[in-house]
This record gives structure tokens, sequence and C-alpha cells, in this order.
């Protein structure tokens, strides 16, 4: 891979509209993410990232 | 750039970045098992590390340029350091405030070595890779990639045309 490539980066899309199947589990895999993600501001939200 | 503390748990590393008043965000990078819920595949779990980006400030932010700047430093640090032969990975929703910070922060690279590979709006999700080609194999993670899309969720991925 060239440099400038490199630098770029390279963007990928579905060559089809994805399927209800793939949809259900992707939005899964999400929601788990998400609940991570809430987990985190909740930690910060019990002190527990307080400035020291 | 700006300060950041850096909170070390058996999930993984959070960043703190703060201001001179409050914690604004938090990046953290997970290294507990992510892998394998996300990811089927033998190449990807031994790589792949999570990154979440939180906003921790209550208050509409007035540095997020230098946030930026400071995500990008982590970045660059880890994926030249600790997590050089690692794939940071981060999903965020597409035209959302969060994923264009996201967007700014995994694209504006300076280090050559650093690659970016984006996989654009399935089920409304952006996927960013972000890996260090001295360490990690393009064409090896184009691969895998390429595979385990199909393998786990039927689709086909192409080259988007247009870039970037």
């Amino acid at each position: 891979m060239s440099d400038s490539v490199s630098r770029k980066g390279i963007s990928f899309v579905p060559t089809d509209e994805i399927t209800a199947e793939a949809k259900a589990k992707i939005d899964k895999l999400v929601e788990g993410k998400k609940e991570r993600l809430n987990k985190l501001v909740e930690d910060y939200r019990a002190g527990k990232y307080e400035l020291q | 750039m700006l300060k950041y503390i850096l909170r070390e748990s058996h999930d993984g590393s959070l960043f703190v970045i703060t201001s001179l008043k409050e914690n604004l965000f938090g990046l953290h990078f997970q290294k507990k098992d992510i892998e394998v819920r996300d990811f089927d595949d033998d190449y990807l779990q031994d790589r792949m590390v999570e990154v979440a980006l939180v906003k921790f400030s209550i208050e509409k932010s007035h540095c997020i340029k230098s946030v930026i700047e400071t995500c990008q430093g982590i970045f660059n640090q880890l994926i030249s350091g600790n997590l050089k032969d690692k794939i940071l990975y981060v999903t965020t929703e597409t035209d959302t405030a969060r994923s264009k910070l996201v967007e700014r922060i995994a694209k504006n690279n300076n280090d050559k070595s650093v690659v970016r590979f984006r996989i654009q709006n399935l089920s409304g999700q952006n996927f960013y890779f972000v890996f260090n080609e001295e360490h990690t194999s393009t064409v090896e993670v184009i691969n895998s990639l390429i595979i385990y899309f199909k393998k786990e969720y039927d689709i086909d991925l192409t080259w988007n045309a247009k870039g970037e």
C-alpha cells in the first residue's frame, strides 16, 4: 500500500442492502456497546473518575 | 493538548481528558473479552481493541479542537507503543456529533504507518479500524474483515469509489 493511500485511509461499503437478519445482529452488537458506554458514564457520575 | 488522567482497570485503559475545571471526555480502550463477542475470527480476535469515546462534561465544549488533538495524541502514542500490534476499532452512529468527532480523531493522523479503514453505514453504524502497518499486515486486515463480515452478516464489502 502506498503512503498516500495509508494516510488517506480506505472506505468500504456493502454491495447490496443488508438483510434483516444482519441488521438485527448489528443492532444487538451496538446495544452491547451502548451498555458499556452507559457504564462508563455511570462510573463517572458515581465519582470514580473525579479530578485528583 | 489538554491534560489527561490514565485509569487502568481489569477491563482496560481509560484516559480521562480534562480541562482546568472539569473532566471533558473519556477515551476507553477495552481489552477484556470484547473481541470474542464482536469478532468471531482468530486473526481479528487476537488483535482487536475496542475504543469508546464518551462525553463526561455536561457543558457545551468550547475546546473541542483541543479534545481532538489530545485524542489523536493518545491514539498515536498507543498505536506506536503498547498497542502497536493491535487494531483499534470504534463504532458510531452515522451523522451524529459523536460520529463527526470520532471521524476527525481517526482521520487526521500524520504518522505514515497508521492506516484507517472505515466501513460505512451498516444499519446506521460506521465501523472504524485503525492500525500500524509496520506491525499489522494491511492485506491480512482487509482479507479478514471482508471474510468476517461475509461469514457473520452475509455482507459483501467493496471499496468505496468515492473514498474519504
